[in-house]
């Protein structure tokens, strides 16, 4: 099949390193500010609630509560700006656009961690002390979907690094 | 003498790229690989100078023969659509005969005009052919909410005044969109790209130009500083 001009001008745009991810996965997009001259790396991290199609005009929109607000922002898949997207945990969920977690407050708005991912941390977490292996998933879980609660986040990390 | 340098192509559609800095811009892209340089007009045989490019493939047995001569000596293949492009002799030596016209004719970053026939939209309304405002859709308003309201006045002039803007046929005609800026030039594939949008539909003809406004702008500043 011949390429038409427009897939062929619209080739040229797509990025190489695609990270692999779906909705309901919570990411890390580091996303490349520009201040004056300086540029730095800004993270975004929150769970993906959409992924749209369409060559160079792919976006995906990821979500996070800060501070009690909720706060979504669309990316280009294929944008430049930024720099890598790291996949911090693998969701399992049954929709495609999980536009229901706007509804939801504090608990219900987790997302569930795909089994093998909790099984992967499960073992993490049981090398050091066995005994706080069934309560570290759920709460690494509940980090990750609300990165807001930091104390938590970094109580689960203190966890891993002891590890 | 309105015509200036500039090719003849296809509107192939519209779509968006990212710039340099990663902004996302979005562009019609405009297929100029089958422009032509097909003959020439000079001032000693034609009492004018111009440049006649071609464009698009045609089968041989659509043309008549006088047609099929003018492009056997050009020695191009037969072009579907002709147009001449008024240039000065010292422009025109830039052209050759046979010889395919390429984009790089313009640079990223060049403002442009893009000259089209519009969609076709047939038979129109008021509201949608001259942007009449209409009347309130509700308050009482009884079947004249798409209306254009009164035409004229009373018996002095006791008629409508031409050129009236009423309903009627609306599309089909002859449109250019100004200072249009190239966002990308690929000249291996003989692709325009332009910010924006141009007239008339995919695979619609298309002419580009030089902006108008900016040989303007440079003059009255030539003008005025005396340079």
């Amino acid at each position: 099949m011949r390429l038409s001009a427009l897939e062929y001008v619209e080739s040229k745009q797509l990025r190489k390193d695609l990270t692999d991810f779906r909705t309901g996965d919570t990411v890390r997009v580091h996303w490349k500010v520009k201040e004056g001259e300086k540029e730095r790396v800004q993270p975004f991290e929150g769970v993906v609630i959409r992924k749209t199609k369409g060559a160079n005009r792919a976006t995906f929109t990821v979500r996070k509560v800060s501070y009690g607000v909720g706060v979504e922002r669309i990316f280009p898949l294929h944008s430049p700006r930024y720099e890598k997207i790291d996949v911090v945990t693998r969701g399992s969920v049954s929709r495609n656009r999980l536009f229901y977690l706007r509804d939801l407050k504090g608990k219900a708005s987790r997302v569930d961690v795909q089994e093998e991912m909790l099984e992967a941390a499960g073992l993490d977490a049981a090398a050091p002390a066995p005994e706080a292996a069934p309560a570290a998933p759920p709460e690494a879980s509940a980090a990750a979907a609300e990165p807001a609660k930091k104390p938590k986040g970094k109580k689960a990390k203190g966890e891993k690094a002891a590890g | 003498m309105t015509d200036v340098k500039g090719l003849i192509g296809k509107k192939v559609g519209m779509t968006q790229v990212f710039t340099e800095d990663g902004s996302l811009v979005p562009v019609t892209v405009i297929d100029a690989s089958s422009c032509t340089v097909v003959g020439k007009r000079t001032p000693e045989k034609d009492r004018y100078s111009a440049v006649t490019l071609g464009f698009g493939e045609v089968k041989e047995k659509r043309l008549s023969r006088a047609e099929l001569g003018t492009f056997k000596k050009a020695g191009t293949a037969p072009r579907r659509h002709l147009k001449e492009f008024r240039l000065s002799p010292e422009e025109a030596a830039a052209f050759t005969v046979g010889e395919p016209v390429k984009v790089d004719l313009f640079t990223k970053g060049d403002l442009v005009d893009v000259t089209g026939i519009t969609k076709g939209r047939g038979f129109q309304g008021v509201m949608k052919r001259w942007n009449f405002r209409g009347y309130g859709q509700t308050h009482g308003t009884h079947e004249y909410r798409r209306h254009p309201g009164a035409i004229g006045q009373r018996k002095t002039p006791g008629r409508v005044y031409p050129n009236k803007k009423m309903p009627g046929h609306y599309g089909v005609e002859q449109v250019t969109t100004q200072n249009l800026t190239v966002v990308d030039v690929d000249v291996e594939k003989g692709l325009l790209l332009v910010k924006g949008a141009v007239p008339g539909h995919g695979d619609g003809l298309v002419f580009v130009h030089p902006a108008v406004k900016v040989a303007l702008r440079a003059a009255h500043v030539r003008s005025r500083t005396g340079k």
